[in-house]
């Protein structure tokens, strides 16, 4: 118990610290109203998705013998279904919540691992420079002159259609951008004079790259995550509806669209819901991404 | 000039080369080969495959399968498609221009809307025209492609009657018909790429706006017009080339998509089916082709820029 009691006693707030969460918020708001907007609606979204068990009373890979019923559609046995069902009987609202999980999963897991594994590939040949920087630039060269999409086919045909492969398979994607732009900005770094002193204290390389170069670089970081989550989640969608992502009864909003064309007549709600979703979120965030950038690169504000 | 063409063009050998390696090698890893597929109907007894698998030459060590692969790459010839029982080269060669036409087109397209689009975004900055085009971007932006696609099929059947067509048709043989085709398809790949480049031309335009040679055009009464396109313009396209170059390898993996989705029958949707087939020469040979064409329209781009800015020179 008293552990737990240390442990409450650490996390009370700094002071000053909440309020200047507040500010920070505020100030948020006031400058950028829309990428609130748009935060407000990813956070109803991921909640919708993390808590889909919760919000319908369907699962979402069973069928429930009401194939292809329209919208408002009352269940058979219990229930609404409010987007109706798809071919087989199950409750689309329900797999649209619980596929949205996979696309915002690889959304904000794929960037991350990508331009972490670029970041520090570019920081690294820009520190030491010479045939180091030489191979690593060659490579990110050769992952930038394959289409992004080509690539991620031959990887999640490779090792297989789940979640983890096809996240590899987008980081792969955008790993070569990170590392170019992250190499440009350590260069510049490099010749700051702490990383001179910290050299002439006999710091190792390796804790120069990690406790200097690589936190000072955190803002590029940020703002290439930010503008890259809209092009992951899109990258996914395409790949699942093409049949080389995410592979069904998973539901992933690019896999429910794969054969829903074919019943737009009867059924437009097919086609419309699970694409709607996508470009809702890819909006939002990228608004959000834009008003990061614009907070975070000064040098942009105003540009765009 | 001639000497750095020469120059770039040996510098995107290499490049190639290891690109269609990494896939060769990436590809070798996967259980299953195309011997699976091929007697996938039955009544392959497990003898026969493994008859089949000596003659095709898969159950040699992966270096020697490798450098067969090097070797006929080299001498131009991509390998053998035993799904399709031709030789990758030919197959290439009946599908590229599908794929290159359609690709090209939705450059062209997006260059075609984003500086119009990015121009007047920037000269009536703040306007109703600047705020609608860049709602017009965000949502290019966020939609994905192929749904978009989808989307277009369903609208042009109900509305106009049409029908993906069966048969492709040359743009050199018909290009009224060609064009029918592939329409609604290069509103579906480029869009994306014209709001890209359109915000950057936006961008771009702004800062050129603000220098101090603008200014001198405008006092020295030079029409708007002029000084707009003439003097803005050109300064600010150089970026915006860059990116295009760049940018063709998005494009490309967007035709891979709307190919598949509007039954093009081109590289993409070749790729897909040989993925699906196991047929690995074939994948390989496309990735590889794939990669000249992106490196061949880099190229090209880096080329324009002596055309839009005369003082640069290539040496």
């Amino acid at each position: 118990m008293s552990q737990v009691g240390i442990g409450i006693t650490t996390a009370t707030p700094v002071p000053g610290l909440p309020q200047r969460t507040m500010t920070f918020i505020s100030r948020f708001w006031r400058r950028h109203p829309s990428a609130s907007v748009a935060v407000v609606i990813l956070s109803i979204v991921v909640i919708g998705t993390i808590f889909a068990g919760v919000i319908s009373p369907f699962e979402p890979n069973k069928a429930y013998g009401v194939r292809l019923g329209g919208l408002l559609e009352p269940g058979k046995t219990f229930g609404i279904h409010l987007l109706g069902t798809d071919t087989l009987g199950r409750d689309l609202f329900t797999r649209i919540l619980v596929g949205g999980r996979v696309s915002i999963t690889v959304g904000l897991i794929a960037p991350t691992v990508g331009i972490t594994i670029g970041a520090l590939a570019g920081i690294t040949g820009a520190y030491f420079g010479g045939l180091t920087d030489l191979i690593i630039q060659r490579l990110t060269d050769t992952l930038m002159a394959i289409p992004g999409l080509v690539m991620a086919m031959a990887i999640t045909i490779s090792l297989g259609f789940n979640l983890w492969v096809v996240i590899l398979a987008i980081a792969v994607g955008i790993a070569p951008y990170a590392s170019r732009l992250l190499r440009s900005h350590a260069l510049v770094l490099r010749s700051m004079q702490y990383i001179e002193a910290g050299r002439a204290i006999g710091a190792t390389n390796q804790r120069i790259i990690l406790r200097h170069l690589v936190p000072n670089s955190w803002a590029p970081w940020i703002v290439m995550l930010a503008v890259n989550v809209g092009n992951a989640i899109v990258i996914e969608a395409s790949l699942s509806y093409l049949g080389i992502g995410i592979a069904p009864p998973t539901s992933s909003w690019g896999n429910l669209l794969i054969r829903a064309a074919s019943y737009f007549t009867d059924n437009p709600h097919l086609v419309y819901a699970p694409g709607l979703m996508i470009t809702i979120v890819v909006l939002c965030s990228n608004i959000f991404g834009d008003a990061l950038r614009d907070m975070l690169d000064p040098r942009l504000r105003g540009a765009d | 000039m001639w000497k750095y063409i020469i120059r770039r063009l040996i510098l995107i050998i290499p490049t190639v080369f290891l690109a269609g390696t990494l896939v060769f090698f990436m590809l070798r890893v996967l259980p299953g080969d195309i011997v699976s597929t091929l007697t996938s109907e039955g009544g392959a007894t497990n003898e026969s495959k493994e008859k089949l698998r000596e003659e095709l030459g898969l159950n040699d060590p992966i270096v020697v399968q490798y450098s067969k692969w090097l070797w006929g790459t080299l001498n131009g010839n991509l390998g053998y498609s035993h799904y399709q029982d031709r030789f990758v080269t030919q197959i290439v060669k009946d599908k590229i221009e599908a794929t290159l036409t359609l690709a090209i087109f939705a450059m062209v397209f997006s260059l075609a809307i984003a500086f119009p689009m990015g121009i007047i975004s920037a000269v009536k900055r703040g306007s109703w025209w600047d705020q609608g085009i860049r709602i017009f971007t965000a949502l290019s932006l966020a939609v994905p492609s192929f749904w978009l696609g989808i989307l277009l099929i369903i609208f042009a059947s109900r509305v106009f009657n049409w029908s993906k067509p069966v048969i492709y048709t040359s743009f050199f043989a018909d290009p009224g018909s060609n064009m029918a085709q592939l329409f609604l398809p290069i509103i579906a790949t480029g869009i994306t790429s014209a709001a890209i480049l359109s915000r950057l031309v936006r961008s771009m335009m702004l800062e050129v706006l603000r220098e101090d040679y603008v200014r001198t055009a405008r006092a020295k009464g030079l029409r708007e017009f002029i000084v707009i396109l003439r003097h803005s313009l050109r300064n600010a396209s150089i970026p915006v080339l860059t990116m295009a170059g760049y940018h063709f390898g998005a494009i490309l993996s967007g035709v891979v998509v709307i190919e598949n989705v509007f039954s093009i029958p081109g590289l993409g949707q070749q790729i897909l089916v040989s993925i699906f087939a196991r047929d690995y020469d074939m994948v390989v040979g496309i990735v590889v082709v794939l990669t000249v064409i992106l490196a061949a329209w880099i190229l090209i781009i880096d080329l324009l820029y002596s055309v839009v800015d005369p003082r640069i020179r290539y040496s």
